[in-house]
């Protein structure tokens, strides 16, 4: 037997003793004796779910092309990390990658649950059953039979050879993998109608959720920034909703187990986020893999295969009835306790706040499920536009961020003295209407068009940003575990404020480049100063080398964007665009090679001698009289035959010439012979359709020997302001998440250590030590 | 505090209000092109590309094509741009805009080429937007 054929064995084996592993646990809630044998069975289970994806890791890195998996998405050229990142490129693999992160984190988990192990293990061990049985219908080692192994693979996507995507599935898996961890919990506490201990638990987990959700989300993003040449690092669609839907959810959830934890309020909202998390993103998973949107969107896996399909459907309405059936069945035993004291408290505040992240949550996937839903409604599909998501978020987003600049001023319970407060808050509050003043100012006077709303969103998010940075540098010295939040909320201001300005104040130049041209932009002077392989072709390591030399005599760069046609498979050649980012500390200089004027950058030897000429004028060119009659466009054909001729009466030596040279669009040029030897062109881009005008470029014509370069390269130019702060904000808001993530890891421990004095009941009385607001408690 | 509860409940409504008319406003509905023909705002209609159709007139830069959708009607396109790469490989053509005197004015296409790659969105559908 070879590798993959253990490899789908160790799958069913895995199936099996997860499902095991569900009954065993289940049965040891009533019979201790059974735990044994429950954790053997996880033990199996989680084996098998590492090893069949090291045994496809083995695979993709030996590229061993008998496993169509492989041969789909890998191939023998590609360096070993690409190779390794094939092993989660395709449908099954990151199914597999879903599963091993599953078996890992339980392992993590199950020693932390004590007297909640085998309740919570069951359920989460059902999940990983599910994911298993889904592999074993959608199976990453299915082989070719031996006459029809292909010699090479197809090889990974040029888009995802990019060191970004190498770690961007690791990580956001781990994230989609940990939300079963809440979930689970949160079902044990249900039947064990222990409505405080599971909170202690889930706390930390709840944060590494974040942390790493949070993280993948990133990472995705600035991978499309930096390889897609869109431009974007965010683009609403519904693969990114399904993962950030379950994030905004996870993110109340971890708000709302802080007042459980510090005020013993909110236990019913906080069970139900803790139950929506996983259903939601199963939910995801089968909007974009199962073909739903097809029909009606264009942003969608591949459709899985029915079987596997079908396991989505049964896990998605499994958790969700069974979650949300049980949580209904408790509801009223569930206590409902009101902790606000006044209206300016910490409890108001996380409370608004957490119903703010929410509710962006379920317009997001409101939107994101458009097409679907108004089939169900209207019997007729529709689907949003960009703009919904910005429109309908918005005063939820303002609502937030107000929120966040105001809860470091603000105390539990209510604030006792409003003077103090009044005073605290009126620093960060003027300061960012003194920057707005600024702003404003500056806008209006430099005429920038200015969005009220998104004015009034980098506003609050300015004023968010000192609000916490303020509290950050007090808690600095003092008690720096517990500044992870509002570290955290700091760089969501910067994140926000950075998004806004680089989205809504972005400006744009299109500009086409060829020999001895040159282009200003953005205060440079652009030329284009040939390939950083002049003699090969077009190709991924071949960059086109533009200049920008300063206007203003600053220090210039030379910009490497690439360009070109992917042809690993012939048939279908792809276009790439990877951008050169000039990075700047106010701003991102994004240099792609756009593709308006024929979509190629042609090259050929020799601008020759180049004379622009309109419809109608004669003009001389050497011993040439040529008069530009008109154009003859044979625009009957596909994009790839249709060709612009230009009609040209030439004169040469008394003796008169019709000649017609053609520009073939996308293709390159038809150059037309001249009487007494040499030829002339037109380029399909230098067709100027306003003017009616043409250059024609004259070659070999007599002194003329030597034939250099000549290239057509359409430039796009984008300037984004402040877009570092988006990358800014990101690092900070994970490494506050880290550091929260740290202190309630050892929280958790240290509770677990001393069991008789870890109150249970987290939240009959404000601990000393969580969450300080340094000037307002303590009765100042 | 009651006052604070209203004022809260309050915001989210007018909130939510905002919402619903942000839906309303933005809301794109895939027609086909017998529906297409009678619509005042704006639609996608998908379809696919009508053999030999494709036209790229760099003079006007733009380009033009017919698409054909499932019940067979045909729809003649504009797109005031001219569309980058390989579309005339494009299996199926998502075309958004509105219609302006018989011809259907595309703001935006989409368009699917064959493609070898399973995974992410952006490789399966190209864009060329205005």
């Amino acid at each position: 037997m070879n590798a993959a054929e253990w490899g789908r064995l160790i799958i069913y084996l895995g199936a099996a003793s997860a499902i095991a592993a569900t009954v065993l646990f289940a049965l040891a809630t009533k019979q201790e004796r059974w735990l044994l044998w429950a954790r053997r069975a996880y033990a199996l289970a989680a084996f098998s779910a590492v090893a069949s994806f090291g045994i496809l890791v083995a695979l993709c890195l030996r590229s061993d092309f008998q496993v169509v998996y492989v041969a789909n998405f890998s191939s023998s050229d590609l360096p070993w990390y690409y190779k390794l990142s094939s092993a989660w490129a395709g449908q099954e693999g990151s199914f597999l990658l879903w599963a091993f992160w599953t078996a890992l984190l339980g392992l993590l988990l199950i020693r932390r649950l004590q007297r909640y192990e085998p309740l919570t293990m069951a359920v989460y061990s059902s999940v990983l059953a599910f994911l298993m049985a889904i592999l074993t219908k959608q199976s990453p080692f299915l082989l070719y039979p031996p006459s029809e192994v292909p010699p090479e693979g197809m090889g990974l996507n040029p888009l995802l050879q990019n060191y970004w995507m190498a770690i961007h599935p690791p990580t956001i898996f781990i994230g989609f993998a940990s939300l079963a961890i809440p979930f689970s919990i949160a079902i044990a506490a249900l039947l064990r109608k222990d409505w405080d201990g599971w909170a202690q638990i889930a706390m930390p987990f709840v944060i590494l959720c974040w942390v790493t959700l949070g993280a993948g989300l990133i990472l995705g993003g600035y991978w499309a920034y930096v390889t897609l040449g869109w431009g974007g690092f965010w683009g609403w669609d519904p693969v990114e909703n399904s993962a950030l839907v379950p994030w905004l959810v996870i993110t109340g959830l971890m708000h709302g187990l802080v007042v459980q934890r510090n005020r013993g309020g909110l236990h019913r909202s906080n069970l139900l986020l803790a139950l929506l998390g996983a259903p939601l993103f199963f939910y995801g998973t089968y909007m974009t893999r199962s073909g739903a949107l097809a029909e009606s969107s264009v942003h969608a896996f591949d459709a899985l295969a029915k079987g596997a399909l079908g396991l989505v459907v049964a896990m998605l309405l499994t958790y969700t009835v069974g979650g949300l059936g049980l949580w209904l069945f408790r509801l009223r035993s569930i206590p409902a306790k009101q902790t606000a004291e006044g209206v300016l408290s910490r409890d108001l505040a996380f409370s608004l706040g957490i119903i703010a992240l929410v509710v962006i949550a379920g317009l997001t996937l409101i939107g994101a499920s458009m097409p679907i839903i108004s089939l169900l409604i209207a019997k007729q599909s529709s689907s949003v536009e960009i703009r919904y998501y910005h429109l309908a978020n918005a005063p939820f987003a303002y609502l937030m961020l107000l929120l966040l600049g105001l809860v470091p001023f603000l105390s539990w319970r209510k604030v006792d003295n409003t003077d103090v407060f009044v005073q605290r808050i009126s620093a960060p509050w003027y300061a960012t209407l003194v920057i707005g003043l600024v702003v404003a100012l500056v806008s209006y006077f430099m005429r920038l068009p200015v969005a009220v709303g998104v004015f009034f969103l980098m506003l609050l998010a300015t004023f968010t940003i000192l609000s916490n940075a303020i509290l950050v540098w007090r808690l600095a010295k003092r008690s720096p575990m517990s500044l992870g939040g509002y570290l955290t909320h700091v760089g969501v201001g910067l994140v926000l404020l950075g998004a806004a300005a680089s989205t809504f104040y972005e400006q744009k130049t299109e500009a086409v480049l060829t020999n001895g041209m040159t282009a200003q932009m953005f205060g440079f002077k652009v030329s284009y100063a040939g390939m950083t392989h002049p003699d090969e072709e077009l190709g991924k390591d071949n960059a086109v080398r533009l200049k920008f030399e300063s206007l203003k005599g600053d220090k210039g760069f030379e910009a490497r964007p690439v360009y070109y046609f992917d042809t690993h498979n012939p048939m279908q050649p792809r276009r790439v665009a990877e951008p050169h980012i000039y990075k700047h500390a106010l701003y991102d200089m994004y240099i792609a090679i756009g593709s308006d004027g024929g979509g190629v950058i042609e090259r050929m030897q020799d601008p020759g001698k180049t004379l622009p000429i309109r419809r109608g004028e004669t003009k001389k060119m050497g011993d040439y009289t040529i008069h530009f009659k008109s154009f003859q466009i044979q625009g009957a054909m596909g994009a790839a035959d249709m060709s612009i001729g230009a009609v040209l009466d030439v004169e040469y030596k008394g003796r008169k010439t019709e000649l017609v040279p053609i520009a073939v669009f996308g293709k390159g040029w038809k150059p037309a012979k001249l009487p007494g030897g040499g030829e002339v062109a037109i380029f399909a881009d230098e067709i100027n359709a306003n003017e009616r005008a043409v250059i024609l470029h004259f070659f070999g014509m007599p002194g003329q020997t030597t034939m250099p370069d000549h290239v057509i390269v359409p430039v796009e130019v984008k300037v984004k302001p402040l877009i570092n702060l988006v990358w800014l904000g990101t690092i900070i808001m994970m490494l506050g998440g880290g550091i929260a993530m740290r202190r309630r890891f050892a929280e958790l421990q240290q509770e677990q250590q001393q069991p008789s004095t870890a109150p249970v009941a987290a939240g009959k009385q404000p601990k000393a030590r969580t969450k300080p607001a340094p000037g307002v408690t303590g009765g100042h | 505090m009651k006052k604070a509860y209203l004022f809260a409940m309050g915001f989210i409504a007018l909130g939510l209000f905002i919402a619903g008319s942000a839906m309303i406003q933005t809301i794109v509905p895939y027609v086909s092109v017998a529906q297409a023909r009678q619509s005042s705002g704006k639609v996608q209609v998908k379809g696919k590309l009508v053999a030999g159709s494709l036209k790229m007139d760099a003079v006007q830069r733009e380009t033009r094509f017919t698409i054909e959708d499932a019940q067979g009607d045909r729809l003649p396109v504009v797109h005031p741009k001219l569309a980058q790469g390989n579309v005339e490989q494009a299996t199926e053509i998502v075309a958004i805009g509105q219609m302006q005197g018989g011809v259907f004015i595309a703001e935006k296409i989409l368009y699917k080429c064959p493609s070898k790659y399973q995974g992410k969105q952006m490789q399966e559908y190209q864009e060329s937007s205005q």
